[in-house]
């Protein structure tokens, strides 16, 4: 059927078709998509559509008629480097494009708030499921398929079954919300909330009938999908509150930290390696400074081909001292150079100190004190004043839990800056790393382990929590090779990035050799501990292709440009 | 059988009370929580030499096609070989996982069509599969196209007992709806008579025949099956149990 646009015809080359389905065909022509339908449509109702102003949605635009004026179509913005949010209904999907759970939740969120954007403008969208949702190119959701969104006098045109409220007759904003709700239960747990198994209800309908979701314990998911405790808080509480209950408001506003959504790129699958020492026993931590290199273990400290003493932490000085430190069996703080042995004078009781800088801090009793060493003096300074018993310290930063309320000191030489974080509110810390303002958490609550990402800087603060971890296999160091840049190990992914907020790009390398390590902050490189011998990490090799990242457009319904053979097949 | 990736480690089954068997990806190994199974039990009796090129063609057209779907990650494919006996040229795998490359060059015409057992094994594998998902919870349902140039003349099993599995597969209850096409691959006068006699003795939902077996109509075949493929995908993440149907 030719169309027209303003009573010219428009032709659509070959190379334009984008994508067909069972009522309209879609082509694209520069950054506009025509959408033509296969057999006149309502044109009011797309007129009314087209009046509509809801930033996030492909609203129809412009109107395309046939030979006899009916009206056969619209034209809409054509969406560049998009994905189909049903992709992230795959674990390998989000694996490998770096969707991880706190990037899911971000986008259940941004689809709350489009889908009130849509209410605040009079209408419904009604068929409010993953296929109708695509990314943009920064991961934000997108409302396509626009065309049956309800307004008053024009009712909607399609539902899916998997998201029609059995409790509701008709449709209103409450039916939207309880649709966003299974969707957003899909992206969060990839799985459809009334699927999996329950040992009395068979099927999607007796089981929505019945508001029984995969919340309820009896319900036994696929082995592929989390627990649905890992979702965390307020969210759970309403998703349950919707599918398992009568509840059908919006969902509530998070009081919790911004999230951080990364625009991972892939950048290498191998790290080239370059020994540079090896102690005769195995290796915690390693220091460079001057051509001279420190191993540091539990069972002593490698220095210079000697063996010493084990150390609670060992630092170096400006100077290029190195200078370890020891607790005595008195509580008392003891300093010595390495790998001399020349005790440094100082008096004070310490219940646990790290490295800090060129110095150390020191926990003693109710104080966080950081001892500065220069020309072989020790200069003690006051950084904070804590609870003793509800403080645990860290490198780069103490955990304060206090009744329940978690604050995080984030310690620099001569700086203690404290941070309320209401997210880890009732977690224990089990392991916690700091690096120029970045910090590295893994925390257990209810049975549940979570790894929370944080940055700050100048009073901001945002969050990249993955949940369910399987253990505190984390590393996060400062990039020598950038002034703002860190480092975070995860098992055998090394994900580099900048410490600051706001800043999305975040560089991955998977390299299997990765998780049998730890990394450390050499100088101008990044090392890596594997047993007993400390390597130079060497940039990785090309980087593999990223298909989501790719360049391209995609269409209303998700699909990629394809070849000339494939967009038949549409 | 023969695998297509003898390396990947997958769960391998016999079916019951025949002679061939099945292989699939190990439940852990898998990304989704719902899937489309498709399986394609494709004709290498010696007369397929003939177009043996373009169905090879066909094969990995309706791959690389269905991997650009969105739903490309909740559908597996099995393809299987038929001539006297059956080969296994890959379990049912995750598109994602697959290469349309691979897929010239993967037929070996010659001998004789055993239809009836490669029908039978196309359902049966699917069956035995979707129920073992179906039972650790995934949501599943399935797909089966049968392509072959001939009428059955090697079979141990009949069209009664095709008929017997889709009906068991759909019986169940746990396999969401079970869609199978039959596809005369150019036959004309008495062979797509007997074919379309066996489709409907079979109980096969469609009965496609392709008069002229060339490489237009098999990257037509391509299209429709692969556009079959994503519909039957969807109607899945729906909440549809009926599978959808289309025109070829």
């Amino acid at each position: 059927m030719p169309a027209h646009l303003n009573g010219q015809p428009l032709h659509f080359p070959p190379d334009s078709f984008v994508a067909a389905g069972g009522e309209a065909t879609v082509y694209g022509l520069g950054d506009i998509a025509y959408k033509v339908f296969h057999q006149p449509v309502d044109g009011a109702r797309l007129r009314a559509l087209a009046a509509l102003s809801v930033p996030g949605a492909l609203l129809p635009r412009r109107l395309l008629t046939d030979d006899a004026g009916a009206v056969i179509g619209h034209t809409m913005a054509l969406l560049p480097d998009a994905t189909p949010l049903a992709r992230l209904l795959s674990r390998r999907f989000c694996r490998d494009h770096g969707f991880d759970g706190a990037a899911r939740l971000r986008i259940v969120s941004a689809l709350a708030d489009l889908v009130r954007r849509v209410h605040l403008a009079g209408a419904l969208v009604v068929d409010l499921h993953e296929g109708n949702i695509l990314l943009d190119a920064t991961f934000h959701p997108v409302l396509v398929d626009t065309s049956s969104w309800q307004l008053p006098g024009h009712p909607a045109t399609a539902l899916q079954d998997a998201i029609r409220d059995r409790h509701a007759t008709g449709f209103h904003q409450g039916t939207d919300w309880f649709a966003f709700a299974v969707t957003a239960a899909q992206l969060l747990l990839g799985v459809h909330p009334y699927r999996g198994t329950h040992p009395t209800l068979k099927g999607l309908d007796e089981r929505m009938q019945a508001r029984v979701s995969v919340f309820d314990p009896a319900v036994r998911l696929p082995p592929v999908c989390p627990s649905p405790r890992v979702v965390p808080e307020p969210w759970r509480g309403w998703l349950v509150s919707v599918l398992d209950g009568a509840h059908r408001g919006p969902p509530p506003a998070t009081q919790q930290l911004p999230v951080w959504l990364p625009a991972s790129r892939p950048v290498g699958t191998r790290m080239g390696l370059t020994r540079l020492a090896e102690a005769p026993f195995p290796v915690a931590t390693a220091l460079e400074h001057g051509g001279r290199t420190v191993l540091i273990g539990a069972s002593g400290i490698w220095c210079d081909e000697r063996r010493l003493d084990p150390a609670r932490a060992v630092t170096v000085t400006e100077d290029g001292t190195v200078v370890a430190a020891r607790i005595q069996a008195d509580g008392r703080l003891a300093l010595a150079t390495v790998p001399e042995g020349r005790p440094l004078q100082v008096s004070l009781l310490a219940d646990d100190v790290r490295p800090l800088g060129t110095g150390f801090v020191v926990r003693s009793g109710p104080r966080l004190v950081e001892l500065g060493i220069r020309h072989g003096l020790v200069l003690p300074r006051l950084l904070a004043t804590v609870l003793p018993h509800a403080t645990q310290l860290h490198d780069g930063l103490a955990v304060q839990d206090l009744a329940g309320a978690c604050h995080l000191l984030l310690l620099s030489p001569g700086r203690c800056d404290a941070r309320r974080v209401p997210d880890l509110d009732g977690w224990l810390v089990q392991h916690a790393q700091a690096a120029r303002g970045a910090v590295a958490i893994v925390a257990r609550k209810d049975g549940c382990t979570d790894r929370f990402l944080l940055r700050t800087a100048q009073g901001r603060m945002e969050l990249r929590r993955t949940p369910d971890v399987d253990a505190a296999d984390v590393d996060l160091v400062p990039l020598p090779t950038h002034p703002d840049g860190v480092a975070l190990r995860v098992g055998a992914r090394l994900e580099l990035f900048r410490a600051r907020p706001g800043h999305p790009d975040l560089r991955t390398v998977e390299d299997p050799i990765l998780a049998r390590g730890h990394l450390v902050a050499l100088d101008g490189a990044l090392g890596l501990l594997v047993g007993s011998q400390l390597s130079r990490l060497r940039p990785p090799a090309a980087p593999p292709p990223t298909p989501a990242r790719a360049g391209g457009r995609r269409d209303a319904a998700g699909r990629r440009p394809q070849s000339r053979t494939a967009r038949r097949t549409t | 059988m023969p695998r297509f990736d003898p390396g990947t480690p997958m769960l391998s089954r016999r079916l019951a009370g025949t002679t061939y068997g099945y292989s699939g990806t190990r439940l852990d190994d898998l990304s989704c929580s719902e899937y489309t199974l498709v399986a394609v039990a494709a004709d290498q009796s010696g007369s397929v030499g003939a177009f043996q090129t373009d169905l090879e063609a066909c094969l990995g057209e309706i791959v690389r096609a269905c991997q650009q779907h969105p739903r490309a990650e909740h559908v597996m494919l099995r393809l299987t070989a038929f001539d006297g006996s059956l080969h296994e040229l890959h379990g049912f795998k995750p598109l994602p996982t697959l290469d349309a490359k691979d897929y010239a060059g993967i037929l070996h015409t010659g001998g004789a069509t055993a239809l009836h057992d490669a029908a039978l094994n196309a359902i049966g594998a699917l069956r035995s599969y979707g129920e073992t998902l179906a039972d650790q919870g995934f949501a599943v349902n399935g797909l089966v196209f049968v392509l072959t140039d001939g009428d059955d003349n090697a079979s141990a099993g009949s069209a009664r007992e095709v008929a017997d599995q889709v009906r068991a597969a759909l019986g169940s209850e746990r396999i969401e709806g079970l869609h199978t096409v039959l596809v005369g691959v150019g036959t004309q006068g008495a062979t797509a008579k007997a074919l379309m006699r066996f489709s409907a003795e079979a109980g096969f939902d469609d009965f496609i025949p392709i008069d002229q077996a060339n490489a237009g109509s098999l990257q037509r075949l391509a299209r429709f099956a692969s556009r079959s493929i994503g519909l039957q995908s969807t109607a899945l993440g729906a909440g549809g149990s009926a599978s959808l149907s289309l025109t070829f």
